[in-house]
C-alpha cells in the first residue's frame, strides 16, 4: 500500500479504570522518591523508632500487670516500695479502661508528635518529584495528552506525598501499635487502646491531607527544584524563629510555623491535657504526684487553641490549592 | 602553515568510562571536518580544546599552549556549544554584550558588535527584543554561533552547528563559514551531517569509541584506508556480460547484479589499474553503458567504511 | 519585601522586644544568612545546572577572575536586598513608636554589609562543593553557628553570626536584652572580613581546578 492512513484512530483494545491511572502516576512519583538513598535512610529511620517505640509499649504494658516480671524486678529492689507498687499495679491491672487509655493516649501523642519531623523531611525530599519537575520539562503536555484531566493528575500527585507520609509516618504509627499490643500481657489492651489508636489516625490523615495540599502547592511554585525545596525550608525554618516572636507580638504569628500548627492539631484531636486530668483524678497515689504539677505558677496543659489552628491550617491549604490551580492549568 | 591543534597520547575518562583513548593527530588549518557517531569523543575532544576539561593523561596544544585556565589562548578561539541551553531571561543583544565586556571589549564596541554578529548570522531584527527562552532551535544555533564569534577569534571550534536548522539555514550557516575561513579564520567543525560537512570542509578526522580512526584530505583518507575499494554502480544493457569480461581481465575484486535488471554494483580491486583499463574492456565487451555512477568518493562511504 | 511587611502585620506599637527579636533572630540570624546561601550558592551551580558555563569559561579571563567577577555581581544584589530591607524595618519601627529602631537601623545595616560578604563567599563556596549546596549550607549552619557558636568552646569564634551579634550588641538594648558582650565586636569585624577573604580565595582555588559536568548535575 502506497499511502498510509495515518488519520487519528481510536484505542480498541482495554481501558483501565481511572483510579488505575491516578495510582499509576502516584506510584511512579513513590518510587522516584525512593530511588533517593537519603529518603530510603528516612523511611529506614522512622520504622527503627516504631520497633522502639513498641519496645516502649512493651514495657509500659508489663508496668499495668501485678505479677510481671519488671515490677517482680522492681519491687524486689527495694522491699519498702513492694507494698506500693503491688497496690498500684493491682489497681491499674482491675482498671484498664483508665492506665491503657491513658498510657497510650500520652505514648501515641508524642510519637506521632515525633514522627512530624521525619514526615517534614520527607515532604522537603518529595517536593521536586510532585509538580516541579514536570513544570521544569514540560511533562504536563504529556499528561494533558492522556486519557487523564488535570484532577486525576493532581490526586495522583497527592498519592505521592500520601504514599510517602504512610510509609514514614502513619504505617510506623499503626504498625507499632499493632506489634506493642500484641506483645501486651491481656487481649483486652486491643480494646481499650482503640481510642488512642483513634485519635492518632485522625491526627495523622487530617495532617498527611494538609502536607500534601500544601507540599503540591509549593512544588508548584517553580520549575526550578532548588526555588521550591528552598522556599518550603525557608517556611519551616522561618516558622521555627517566628513561634517564640508569638509571645512578644501578636499571638497569630506563631500560626505562621507549619511545626506550630501541627502541634497544635495533635493537641486538638489527643487531648493530652484531658488523660493527664483523668489521670490526676483516678490514678492512685500517682495521681496524686501529678496534681502537683497544677499548684505550679505555669499550668504545664494550657488548652490547645482550637480556634486558630483550623483557620491557620485552612489559610495555607488555600493558598496552596491556589498556586496550584494557577500553575497546573492547561495551556 | 604548522598544525594548529597537536595531540599526543591524549586519553580522557569520566571514572570507567573512555572518552578519549590514547589518541595522537594533528589537525591543520583552514576547515575541518569533526565526524563520528554518538559517543566517539568528539565532544570530549573539543572540550579539551576549548579548555573546558582536562586530558587525563597525555597532551592537547592549540597554537602551541595548553587551553586550560589559559586567557592568552582562550583571546583566539572561539566555540560554539552543543546543547541549546541558554540564559533564559535575556535577550540575545544583552546576553552578547555580556559576553563581550567578558572578552575584554569595551561597553559600547560590545554592543556594536553584537548586533552587527546577530546580522552576520542572520538573525532577523525583529526577534532581538525577544528573550531568549522564547527562540526556536535554529535561532539559538544562530545565537550561539554570534557568541562565538564576538572576540573576533582566528580559530573557531562548533559543535554540531547545523542542528536543528531548517535546510535554508543550513546553507546560510554554510555560507558564513565559508566567508569566515575565506576570511582567514580556521574552524573545526564537528556534524552527523556528513553531506554538509563534505561540501564544506577539506579534511577531516573521524573518531569513534574514543579513537582517531583517520585524519587527512578525502583523498588521503581514501588511499590510506587498508583495505579499500572503489565501487562503481554501472547501467547498461547487458550487466552480465560486462561483469564477466571485467572479472575475466581480474580488475574486479567483487560484483552484484541488482534484482531491477540493468544495474551492475562494481567492487574494483585497484582503481589505478581498473580505470586504465576500463575503456579498452568496456570496448571489447560490446556492452551499452547508460549511466555510471561513483559512491566510493562520498565521505559517507569512508566514514562507514574505517568505522565498520 | 515580605520581611518588613509581615514585621509591620506582627508586631503591635511600641513592642520592643518584639522589633529586637525581629531583627536579631529573624532577620540578622536567619533571613540573611539563608539568603545570601541562596544567591552565592547558585552562582556557579545554576550555570551548570543551567548548561551554559560553558560560555563563560570559555571567555578569555582565568577562572579565578571569573569567580570573583560572580561574586560581586551577586554581592551587589545582596548589598541593595539587605539595603532596602534594612531601610523598610527602620520604617516600621518607626510606624510602630519602637524608641530603638533609629538607633539600631545603623548596626543592622553594617550587620547586612558584613552578612553579605561572609556569607555569600561562603555560600559560594558550598555552591562549588556540591549541587545540594542548601543542604550542605543548612548542616553548616546547625553544626557551626547554631551548635558551636552557642556552646561555650575555644571554637565558638568559627559562628559568623556570633560576631554579627557582638556587633549588634554594641547598642545597648540589644546588650540588655540578650547578655551579649560588645567587648570583641572589633575583631569580630576582623574575623568576618578575613573569613570572606578565605572562603574567596578557597573558592577561586576550587573553580580553577574543578571541572564541572552538566551531565552530573541531575538531581535524583
Amino acid at each position: 500500500m502506497a499511502l498510509h492512513d495515518i488519520r487519528y484512530r481510536h484505542w480498541k483494545g482495554r481501558h483501565v479504570g481511572v483510579w488505575q491511572r491516578r495510582g499509576v502516576i502516584a506510584f511512579s512519583g513513590l518510587r522516584a522518591c525512593l530511588q533517593n538513598r537519603w529518603t530510603r535512610y528516612l523511611v529506614g529511620f522512622c520504622w527503627l523508632t516504631a520497633l522502639v517505640f513498641v519496645g516502649v509499649l512493651f514495657c509500659i504494658g508489663q508496668l499495668l500487670v501485678a505479677d510481671s516480671v519488671i515490677v517482680v524486678w522492681a519491687a524486689n529492689l527495694n522491699p519498702q516500695l513492694q507494698a506500693f507498687v503491688k497496690a498500684l499495679t493491682t489497681w491499674l491491672e482491675q482498671h484498664p479502661e483508665i492506665s491503657v487509655r491513658v498510657a497510650q493516649g500520652l505514648l501515641f501523642y508524642v510519637y506521632a508528635y515525633f514522627l512530624i519531623t521525619p514526615a517534614l523531611v520527607a515532604v522537603a525530599l518529595a517536593i521536586p518529584h510532585l509538580i516541579t519537575r514536570d513544570l521544569g520539562s514540560h511533562a504536563m503536555v504529556v499528561y494533558a495528552s492522556k486519557a487523564i484531566n488535570r484532577f486525576d493528575y493532581l490526586l495522583g500527585k497527592a498519592g505521592v506525598v500520601g504514599g510517602l507520609l504512610t510509609l514514614t509516618w502513619l504505617g510506623p504509627v499503626l504498625a507499632s501499635w499493632l506489634l506493642g499490643n500484641l506483645l501486651a500481657p491481656n487481649w483486652n489492651f486491643f480494646w481499650h487502646s482503640r481510642v488512642p489508636l483513634g485519635h492518632a489516625v485522625l491526627f495523622i490523615l487530617a495532617g498527611m491531607a494538609f502536607l500534601s495540599v500544601l507540599a503540591l502547592g509549593i512544588s508548584a511554585v517553580s520549575s526550578r527544584e532548588k526555588a521550591t525545596v528552598g522556599l518550603y525550608v525557608a517556611l519551616w525554618l522561618v516558622g521555627s524563629t517566628l513561634e517564640p516572636l508569638g509571645d512578644m507580638s501578636r499571638p497569630w504569628v506563631k500560626q505562621l510555623s507549619i511545626r506550630y500548627d501541627l502541634h497544635q492539631l495533635a493537641r486538638v484531636v489527643f487531648r493530652p491535657e484531658q488523660d493527664v486530668r483523668i489521670a490526676q483524678e483516678n490514678v492512685p497515689i500517682v495521681g496524686e504526684v501529678l496534681r502537683g504539677f497544677g499548684r505550679r505558677p505555669r499550668a504545664p496543659w494550657p488548652p490547645a487553641p482550637a480556634a486558630r489552628t483550623w483557620p491557620a491550617l485552612a489559610i495555607f491549604a488555600l493558598l496552596s490549592a491556589g498556586i496550584i490551580l494557577t500553575r497546573t492549568k492547561p495551556e | 602553515m604548522s598544525a594548529i591543534v597537536q595531540v599526543r597520547e591524549l586519553s580522557r575518562w569520566y571514572g570507567i568510562v573512555m572518552g578519549l583513548n590514547h589518541v595522537s593527530f594533528e589537525i591543520g588549518p583552514g576547515l575541518v571536518g569533526l565526524v563520528g557517531p554518538n559517543g566517539a569523543g568528539k565532544s570530549t575532544l573539543i572540550q579539551i580544546i576549548t579548555g573546558q576539561f582536562r586530558p587525563s593523561s597525555g597532551t592537547l596544544t592549540v597554537f602551541g599552549e595548553v587551553p586550560w585556565n589559559n586567557p592568552r589562548l582562550l583571546r583566539r578561539i572561539g566555540y560554539c556549544p552543543e546543547r541549546e541551553s541558554l540564559p533564559r531571561d535575556l535577550g540575545p543583544v544583552d546576553w552578547l554584550h555580556g559576553l563581550g565586556r567578558l572578552s575584554g571589549l569595551r561597553g559600547t564596541e560590545a554592543r556594536a558588535r553584537a548586533e552587527r554578529l546577530l546580522a552576520k548570522v542572520r538573525l532577523p531584527r525583529e526577534h532581538w527584543a525577544k528573550r531568549l527562552s522564547q527562540y526556536s532551535k535554529g535561532m539559538r544555533q544562530r545565537v550561539k554561533l554570534a557568541q562565538a564569534l564576538l572576540h573576533d577569534p582566528e580559530f573557531l571550534v562548533l559543535d554540531e552547528p547545523m542542528n536543528g536548522l531548517d535546510p535554508l539555514g543550513r546553507q546560510e550557516m554554510a555560507h558564513v563559514l565559508k566567508e569566515l575561513a575565506a576570511g582567514g579564520t580556521h574552524i573545526l567543525i564537528s556534524s552527523h551531517i556528513l553531506a554538509e560537512l563534505e561540501a564544506l570542509c577539506r579534511e577531516f578526522v573521524i573518531l569513534n569509541w574514543g579513537r582517531v580512526l583517520a585524519s587527512g584530505t578525502r583523498d588521503t583518507l581514501r588511499t590510506d584506508v587498508q583495505g579499500w575499494s572503489e565501487q562503481l554502480q554501472v547501467r547498461c544493457d547487458q550487466p552480465e556480460k560486462l561483469a564477466r569480461v571485467l572479472f575475466d581481465a581480474g580488475v574486479l575484486r567483487g560484483f552484484q547484479l541488482a534484482p531491477e535488471g540493468d544495474w551492475l554494483h562494481l567492487e574494483v580491486r585497484d582503481p589505478e589499474v581498473f580505470y586504465q583499463r576500463w575503456l579498452e574492456l568496456l570496448l571489447a565487451s560490446g556492452v551499452v553503458v547508460g549511466e555510471i555512477r561513483s559512491e566510493s568518493r562520498s565521505l559517507r562511504q569512508i566514514f562507514d567504511k574505517v568505522t565498520a | 519585601m515580605a520581611n518588613p511587611l509581615l514585621a509591620w502585620l506582627s508586631l503591635p506599637d511600641g513592642e520592643s522586644t518584639g522589633f529586637l527579636h525581629w531583627n536579631v533572630h529573624l532577620y540578622v540570624g536567619l533571613l540573611m544568612p539563608l539568603y545570601c546561601l541562596v544567591v552565592c550558592g547558585a552562582m556557579i551551580r545554576d550555570e551548570v545546572q543551567d548548561d551554559t558555563l560553558a560560555f563563560l569559561v570559555t571567555r578569555p579571563l582565568t577562572r579565578a577572575r571569573l569567580y570573583l567577577g560572580k561574586y560581586v555581581c551577586q554581592l551587589a544584589w545582596l548589598q541593595f536586598v539587605f539595603l532596602v530591607n534594612g531601610l523598610l524595618l527602620l520604617g516600621v519601627g518607626l510606624l510602630r513608636d519602637i524608641p530603638e529602631a533609629p538607633s539600631l537601623a545603623g548596626r543592622v545595616l553594617l550587620a547586612g554589609v558584613l552578612a553579605a560578604l561572609v556569607y555569600g563567599a561562603l555560600g559560594g563556596v558550598f555552591g562549588l562543593l556540591t549541587r545540594r549546596y542548601i543542604v550542605l549550607g543548612l548542616v553548616y549552619g546547625f553544626i557551626v553557628e547554631v551548635g558551636i557558636g552557642h556552646i561555650p568552646t575555644n571554637i565558638n569564634s568559627l559562628s559568623m553570626l556570633r560576631h554579627l551579634q557582638d556587633l549588634l550588641a554594641g547598642h545597648p538594648a540589644v546588650r540588655d536584652r540578650y547578655e551579649w558582650s560588645a567587648d570583641g565586636s572589633g575583631t569580630g569585624v576582623l574575623i568576618l572580613l578575613g573569613t570572606t577573604v578565605a572562603a574567596l580565595v578557597l573558592g577561586a582555588v576550587l573553580f580553577t581546578w574543578r571541572e564541572f559536568h552538566a551531565s552530573h548535575e541531575a538531581l535524583k
